[in-house]
């Protein structure tokens, strides 16, 4: 479990980007002068990740996210580092490593539109030259585990979202490749499909022991499938933590929502730093670095017409978007350190 | 060379689905393969109606150039068959921003180009070429020798070899420099001299022809080895094709390499 | 009225926006003038005539150079874009705008034109006057094709609409598209000149409105012989309009048609 399986040491990139202009005569002029800007894409990471593992990365728009994705998947040469994945520098021996990879990209689809799924995975069996009592035993596992015995032998076209993701899941899994690339696996689906789609992959990789790095907008993936976060903002990592870290990051902070039985005027709350309020509920935060949580909840209690009171942590959106958007850097494991 | 086995089988796969993919949509098909040799016939039509009305071309008689434009379409349908696809795939992967998928199976990306070229509809083109080259066989006389058909199948591989070349030329240009889909009209216009004899042209032009850019061996010297009058010209352009083969995987490394460096 | 010019305005923008997709056709027409200077050059001399046809050499070498300035003149995408109204159901949303889908269309037609004018026509012009000098063209004659080519833009706008507004009946079929387009260049004589044609057939053409799509633009650019007085000038104009007329009632009853099967029937 503890073998490591990706290995990257001061990854950087730097593009060179065309400026453009507005307007009818600098679309003119730039047929003939070009100006470039240098942009840092990423700008020095630094992160391991253990076989078996199922990885989160996650980053705001432009955060050099998918650079990353790229130049791990050896698609895209890094400025500067190095990268050992499996023995592999995955740009330089791009044809042989990506055998050992499976990819999907929940925005683009590789199935033929107009022809069932099944011809699709008989393409790939194909191309990664599975023997066909593996890709029979495979597809018969799958099949089950995805609960789409019936819809790999009808047209692509006639799928629903869901059922094609599955089916694109499968096209990605299906040589077994020990690591897989899930770009926004869920995008789009239903809670349902969601879920199942979920458990596959933390089957796939409790029993292959699969590594999966998931790229995602959707907190619920991180919550209910990674193991570890690793979040990227302005092309440098900026948490690399367990979920659990994640989610008491703010430990010395808690949310406390309160119904009332009846109305109360909103000058009483007035003392307490209020999130949210409604017209017989409110949503206070407290610092128990500055305060004494059991204090302040019988001074509630005490003081207005409670109906029930909720203790939770600080929710995992506001601590991404306080991530997202300052410039600390929360290295390692849990300790701060300032940037710049 | 196993690469280049395995591209193979893709490609027959690829083959496969393609057929079952244009008999879904059955009726199309049909009635798209009567269109297209109703329109290939209309290449011969306008060469006969200058045959008609002038001399016509040096050297060549009217049933000569019938067999040229027999075997001129039967080019086009060949070409379509195998490679016809493969401006489509890559204009939608232009489209999509689908290319950096190609990179990450595990074969050279322009074989997996090359193999997804297969279209059915160019069968229409074929058995329009076959009928005007039976038609034109029926009217010459038609002498063939011990080294007729051998010629013949080592003009076509390099012929085939040379289309291989000048569609990676196409797809380095398009995917990797330019996203214009007019390139592609670019390459007809260029590709559109192969459409007449080469001995009309002047003495740069059909050097360039037949050593440099050999399109003479698609339809030319095809031509000329039935008609029995072969020059020393096909040894050149045979080696021709290689060479640019040679050539046009070179500029598809190098674009790649650049692609790969600067990211799309 | 201002609405029309408006809609101009705006597509002439969106157009705009991709210069390099026109100047390609830059590089282009270099090729297609050569490939013909050498055809032509070849078949005259070895004939060892100076006029085919009544067409002398620079004439037909610029004969088929001039058929790809008529498609800059008046090529289109109507038709592709109202089948594609028809067949996405999106139809509904453009009855809704305040100007009628005849008009905006044209407009988009019109201003997909003016760039097609400034940046492949032009320069296109210059190219190939470099190449091989166009003897046969006076300014009465290019007048006289401006005025031709002008009335074959809206004639091909009206077939190409009527073309579109069928697709309720024809669908999305690829194969009858590839026919028209096929059928259109060749009879329009855009392949090779009509009278190369047999008898028979030339009197077909005469009967089709193909014909004023190329043909007798082109032989008004290339200042042809047969042409050359004021009385063909207006007897070509007189046709242009009776058809372009015609079918304008055709497109309406066409259109009207299409209207009560696709949108009553619910699109």
């Amino acid at each position: 479990m503890d073998e490591i399986i990706i290995k990257v040491q001061g990854l950087r990139k730097t593009f060179k980007k065309l400026r453009k202009k507005e307007g009818f005569l600098s679309s003119f002029r730039s047929l003939l002068i070009r100006d470039f800007e240098r942009i840092h894409s990423v700008k020095g990471i630094d992160m391991e990740i253990r076989k078996g593992e199922i990885r989160g990365i996650i980053g705001p728009n432009g955060a050099g996210k998918s650079t990353t994705i790229k130049m791990l998947s050896g698609i895209l040469f890094p400025t500067e580092g190095t990268v050992d994945v499996m023995g592999f520098t995955p740009w330089l021996d791009r044809e042989r490593y990506v055998r050992h990879l499976g990819v999907l990209f929940g925005q683009k689809s590789q199935l033929w539109w107009d022809l069932p799924p099944i011809d699709t995975f008989l393409l790939i069996k194909e191309m990664y030259r599975i023997p066909e009592e593996d890709f029979k035993a495979r597809l018969n596992r799958f099949k089950s585990m995805l609960q789409i015995e019936r819809i790999i032998y009808q047209p692509v076209r006639t799928l629903s979202l869901g059922e094609r993701m599955k089916c694109e899941l499968v096209c990605a899994v299906l040589h077994e490749p020990p690591l897989v690339f899930l770009d926004e696996p869920t995008i789009g689906l239903d809670i349902v499909s969601k879920e199942t789609i979920r458990e596959f992959i933390k089957q796939m990789s409790r029993d292959k022991q699969t590594t999966f790095i998931v790229t995602t907008h959707d907190l619920a993936d991180i919550e209910n499938l990674c193991d570890r976060v690793t979040i990227i903002n302005k092309g440098t990592i900026v948490f690399d933590d367990s979920m659990e870290r994640l989610s008491s990051y703010f430990s010395n902070r808690k949310v406390v929502e309160i119904k009332f039985t009846q109305p109360v005027e909103e000058k009483l709350l007035d003392s307490y730093k209020v999130i949210s309020s409604g017209a017989m509920s409110v949503s206070i935060e407290i610092d128990t670095g500055e305060f004494d949580l059991k204090k302040v909840i019988f001074e509630i209690l005490d003081r207005f017409p409670v109906l029930d009171v909720n203790i939770m942590n600080i929710p995992i959106e506001e601590v991404i978007k306080h991530i997202y958007s300052h410039e600390e850097k929360v290295v390692g494991y849990g300790e701060k350190v300032g940037v710049g | 060379m196993q690469t280049v086995a395995g591209l193979l089988r893709l490609y027959v796969y690829h083959m496969k689905m393609g057929i079952s993919s244009a008999m879904i949509y059955r009726a199309d098909f049909i009635t798209g393969i009567f269109v297209s040799i109703f329109v290939s016939g209309i290449g011969p039509f306008v060469q006969f109606l200058y045959f008609t009305h002038t001399r016509g071309y040096p050297e060549w008689t009217l049933n000569q150039i019938l067999l040229f434009q027999g075997l001129l379409l039967l080019w086009f349908g060949l070409r379509d068959l195998l490679f016809g696809q493969v401006r489509n795939t890559v204009m939608d992967m232009v489209w999509k921003g689908d290319f950096d998928r190609l990179l990450l199976k595990p074969y050279p990306t322009v074989g997996l180009l090359l193999c997804s070229g297969f279209q059915l509809h160019g069968i229409g083109s074929c058995i329009a070429g076959v009928l005007v080259t039976v038609l034109a066989f029926h009217r010459l006389d038609v002498s063939i020798n011990l080294w007729t058909v051998p010629l013949l199948i080592v003009a076509l591989i390099c012929g085939v070899v040379l289309f291989m070349a000048i569609t990676i030329f196409y797809c380095s240009i398009v995917i990797m420099l330019i996203q214009i889909s007019r390139i592609s009209e670019l390459f007809d216009r260029i590709t559109d001299f192969a459409n007449y004899p080469v001995n009309i042209y002047p003495l740069a032009l059909r050097v360039v022809m037949i050593v440099f850019l050999p399109f003479a061996v698609w339809t030319y010297y095809p031509t000329q080895i039935l008609l029995d009058r072969l020059d020393y010209g096909i040894w050149f352009a045979l080696a021709g094709c290689v060479g640019v083969f040679y050539l046009s995987i070179k500029v598809w490394y190098l674009c790649l390499k650049m692609y790969t460096s600067a990211g799309g | 009225m201002r609405i029309f010019l408006k809609s101009i305005h705006i597509a002439l923008k969106v157009n705009l926006a991709y210069p390099r997709d026109y100047l390609i056709s830059l590089v282009i027409y270099p090729f297609i003038l050569i490939l013909n200077i050498h055809l032509f050059t070849s078949i005259y001399a070895y004939s060892e005539v100076s006029h085919i046809k009544g067409y002398s050499l620079s004439q037909m070498i610029w004969y088929y150079g001039a058929t790809t300035f008529v498609w800059i003149f008046i090529f289109n995408f109507t038709d592709r874009r109202i089948s594609n109204y028809i067949l996405t159901g999106e139809l509904g949303l453009r009855l809704l705008r305040p100007v009628s889908l005849f008009q905006y269309e044209m407009a988009n037609a019109i201003a997909l034109r003016i760039v097609g004018i400034l940046f492949e026509f032009i320069p296109g012009m210059v190219i190939y006057s470099l190449i091989y000098s166009p003897n046969f063209l006076t300014i009465a004659s290019l007048l006289k094709f401006f005025a031709v080519v002008a009335l074959a833009f809206v004639l091909n706008y009206v077939l190409n609409f009527i073309i579109g507004v069928t697709a309720f009946i024809t669908q999305n079929n690829a194969g009858f598209k590839r026919l028209m387009g096929a059928v259109t260049t060749l009879l329009g004589g855009a392949m090779i000149p009509l009278d190369f044609f047999p008898g028979w057939l030339q009197t077909v053409c005469d009967y089709l409105p193909f014909k004023y799509l190329f043909y007798e633009p082109v032989r008004f650019f290339i200042n042809h012989g047969d042409i050359s007085t004021a009385e063909a000038f207006y007897r070509v104009i007189f046709i242009d309009i009776a058809w372009i007329a015609a079918l304008y009632i055709i497109a309406k009853i066409a259109w009207k048609l299409m209207l009560k099967n696709v949108v009553v029937a619910g699109g």
